[in-house]
């Protein structure tokens, strides 16, 4: 079974102005790997609008909304890194890692449960903000 | 008066978001491992999208956002709300009442 993220779903330092640039660049990645439909991408600006997706450390995981998930082709996560952090949401909070999640279930739970490994590894973060290498984000993010 | 439950008497945590596929994920994630550090067992812990929840549910964690949706639903339910997905304060204190048997009121 393939991977839940590919290294064809990961952009390393993108140029993003706002928040719903970056979530469009995750979203597109996901889109383009035949994960899920362009109206997918308009779900996840709504569903962030809705509510914040920030997570931590500079990370979120922007989605679509529950009515999306019908649409989902297959499960992937796309992960975008920007050249440089955007403001999330009205408390202020920066983010550089937009990880765009697309499942039907929980078939990304493994990538979730490293996620959460991750927020509390500052090795592995700054692994992940220095690397030029999409294969090393794979291997932190779904090690699976 | 305000809803609540004995600790002793929670079988199952309802963790509630909007799609339910990736912040209540993690907050069930959170949950499970910090019950399990206090060493508590028997207590199953799952995520359910808003508008699925299950009506006739008894204990709820949910996101401040999604609560009003969730109240009109499960009528009967204690319902716990929090703002952050992982080490929320209210959530840490849930699992600090279970480990310690209180009684956990809605807030």
């Amino acid at each position: 079974m393939p991977g839940i993220i590919l290294t064809s779903r990961v952009a390393l330092d993108r140029a993003a102005v706002d928040r719903d640039e970056a979530i469009r660049a995750a979203g597109e990645l996901l889109v383009a790997d035949g994960c899920v439909p362009a109206s997918y991408v308009t779900g996840m600006l709504a569903r962030e609008q809705l509510m914040s997706t920030f997570v931590g450390k500079g990370i979120a995981i922007p989605h679509g909304l529950e009515p999306d998930m019908s649409t989902v082709v297959h499960a992937g996560v796309s992960v975008v890194r920007l050249k440089a952090p955007v403001r999330w949401n009205d408390d202020g909070d920066e983010v550089r890692f937009v990880c765009g999640l697309a499942a039907t279930a929980e078939e990304h739970m493994s990538v979730l449960a490293a996620l959460a490994e991750v927020l509390d590894d500052e090795a592995s973060l700054e692994r992940l903000r220095t690397t030029s290498d999409p294969t090393e984000v794979v291997q932190i993010l779904d090690p699976a | 008066m305000a809803k609540s439950v004995k600790a002793k008497e929670i079988e199952e945590i309802v963790v509630v978001c909007e799609a339910g596929i990736g912040s209540s994920l993690m907050t069930v994630n959170w949950i499970k491992k910090e019950l399990r550090k206090a060493k508590v067992e028997g207590i199953e812990v799952y995520h359910s999208a808003a508008s699925r929840v299950d009506p006739s549910a008894k204990f709820i964690v949910c996101h401040e956002a999604f609560v009003g949706s969730v109240k009109t639903r499960a009528k009967s339910a204690v319902i716990v709300t929090f703002k952050f997905f992982l080490n929320d304060p209210a959530l840490a204190k849930l699992v600090a009442d279970i480990a310690g048997g209180k009684t956990i009121s809605a807030s």
